[in-house]
């Protein structure tokens, strides 16, 4: 209820939802930079997988050599080679 | 050295290995609580291999106690770690921190004083005049005003029209511009005219004082009127007369000729030989043996006997007579020795500041004699002040 009643306030002064803080953005450079802000976690860690944690659910991230360089300040860097990503519950 | 490497090099860092049933859980305990992690990898099923800065590893045994995971250090690297291991060594550290001081105490003085530019005024005599005013080597000289300095140096001795000081590094730098002598110094009351003092032609003229009379290309004779100290203003109302100065460069040619010799005067061996020996004390001769021929060559090789404490040397060669002899020379060998002869006679007529553009070296036959000659082009100032 209070996230509809914040998301509707966002809408209405036309500002864009990445303000909340638990909505995630994801910025892809080529196939091989993903950078995830607002994230919430890390569940899993591999080389083939990354699962993280966002406020819309998990982030899977499926690839070759999967690396993540930088972990902080709510945000993952993940580099290797990118084949697939899509949220799961 | 990218930002970051030098940001982890500076406060330190530890790569660990978290180890337990769910090692990506202390991973995001540690993101929520402001800790970074770079390089996460996943080193065997149940274990995570990441770096974090040295700072947040007190951190993580709070947060541990919540996961259970078994944490590791695998290396420690970056700075704090290093001086760390040499905080053990004392006194190396007080060596190099005591080098540092003094490596800075030194690179705010200057330890040499280079001069250049001196001719008329004496050396020794500046770097005296120097060491008063407090510039001498070990002295720091950041609190001292150069300029005023260089200029009050300056203005003591009448051979010195300006004095540049600056300090490069721990070098101080005088550079010297002398005062004109007596002789060399322009009256620009008196009227006077630039005149020509060779035959050339003008290649560039630049007049300071007075009105050019000629231009750049004109031929111009010796003793011909190049700037002239009379003026009359353009519009003709007005005529005075000044010290007319300028610099005038013109193409000069000087020529030489010679005759080629027939025959030349060698020195020649007649084969006779007289043994030559001398005794030294260090550098003195005290027994020479004397030469027997009228003219001789001899050549030496000297040896060290140290017989005693004093170095005395004996000295051993031949002597070699030799007697002047004539000799006819080729058709070449003539030629090259009259056209040498030519070019060194050429080369004697030309003033020490000229610039020699070309050469040019030929021979004729004249008479029945063989003749080289040279032709040697300058670019000279021929300008000559000439009162009115």
């Amino acid at each position: 209820m209070k996230k509809d009643l914040w998301k509707r306030t966002l809408r209405l002064l036309d500002l864009p939802e990445d303000m909340d803080a638990t909505v995630p953005r994801i910025t892809v450079v080529g196939r091989e930079q993903m950078l995830v802000e607002n994230l919430s976690g890390i569940r899993r860690c591999s080389e083939g997988e990354v699962l993280l944690l966002t406020g819309c659910g998990v982030l899977a991230v499926s690839g070759e050599k999967l690396l993540v360089k930088e972990l902080g300040e709510s945000r993952a860097l993940i580099v290797g080679r990118l084949l697939r990503w899509a949220y799961g519950e | 050295m990218g930002n970051k490497k030098k940001w982890l090099f500076y406060n330190g860092y530890v790569i660990i290995q978290i180890e337990g049933v769910y090692p990506e859980r202390l991973a995001s305990l540690l993101e929520a609580s402001g800790v970074p992690l770079w390089d996460l990898r996943r080193a065997s099923p149940h274990a995570l291999v990441c770096t974090m800065p040295a700072r947040g590893f007190r951190r993580l045994h709070g947060l541990n106690r919540r996961c259970r995971c078994r944490v590791r250090i695998l290396k420690k690297m970056g700075g704090p770690f290093r001086l760390r291991g040499l905080w053990r060594r004392r006194v190396l550290l007080l060596g190099m921190g005591c080098t540092l001081l003094a490596a800075v105490w030194a690179s705010h003085r200057i330890w040499f004083v280079d001069v250049q530019g001196c001719r008329r005024m004496d050396e020794a005599v500046l770097r005296q005049a120097l060491s008063e005013q407090g510039l001498q080597p070990g002295r720091d000289v950041r609190a001292l005003i150069l300029s005023d300095l260089g200029d009050y140096i300056a203005a003591q001795y009448e051979e010195l029209a300006f004095l540049e000081l600056h300090v490069d590094g721990v070098f101080l730098r005088v550079r010297v511009r002398e005062a004109l002598a007596e002789g060399e110094r322009l009256d620009l009351s008196r009227p006077c005219d630039v005149v020509s003092t060779r035959d050339g032609i003008v290649t560039k003229i630049t007049a300071y004082g007075g009105r050019a009379q000629v231009r750049s290309g004109e031929r111009v004779k010796r003793g011909q009127l190049l700037i002239a100290g009379h003026v009359t203003a353009r519009d003709g109302s007005m005529t005075y007369s000044t010290h007319a100065y300028g610099e005038v460069l013109a193409a000069v040619l000087y020529t030489a000729r010679a005759e080629a010799p027939q025959t030349v005067v060698e020195w020649a061996e007649t084969g006779e030989i007289a043994p030559y020996a001398a005794l030294y004390a260090g550098p003195r001769l005290l027994l020479e043996r004397d030469c027997p021929f009228e003219d001789a060559e001899l050549e030496t090789e000297k040896d060290a006997l140290l017989l005693t404490p004093w170095p005395f040397g004996v000295c051993r060669g031949t002597w070699r007579e030799k007697v002047k002899r004539e000799r006819p020379l080729s058709a070449a060998e003539r030629k090259e020795a009259a056209l040498f002869e030519a070019e060194r006679m050429a080369l004697l007529q030309v003033p020490r500041k000229a610039k020699i553009i070309m050469i040019d070296r030929y021979t004729v036959e004249k008479n029945g004699k063989l003749y080289g000659v040279c032709n040697v082009t300058t670019e000279e100032n021929i300008g000559y002040t000439k009162e009115i």
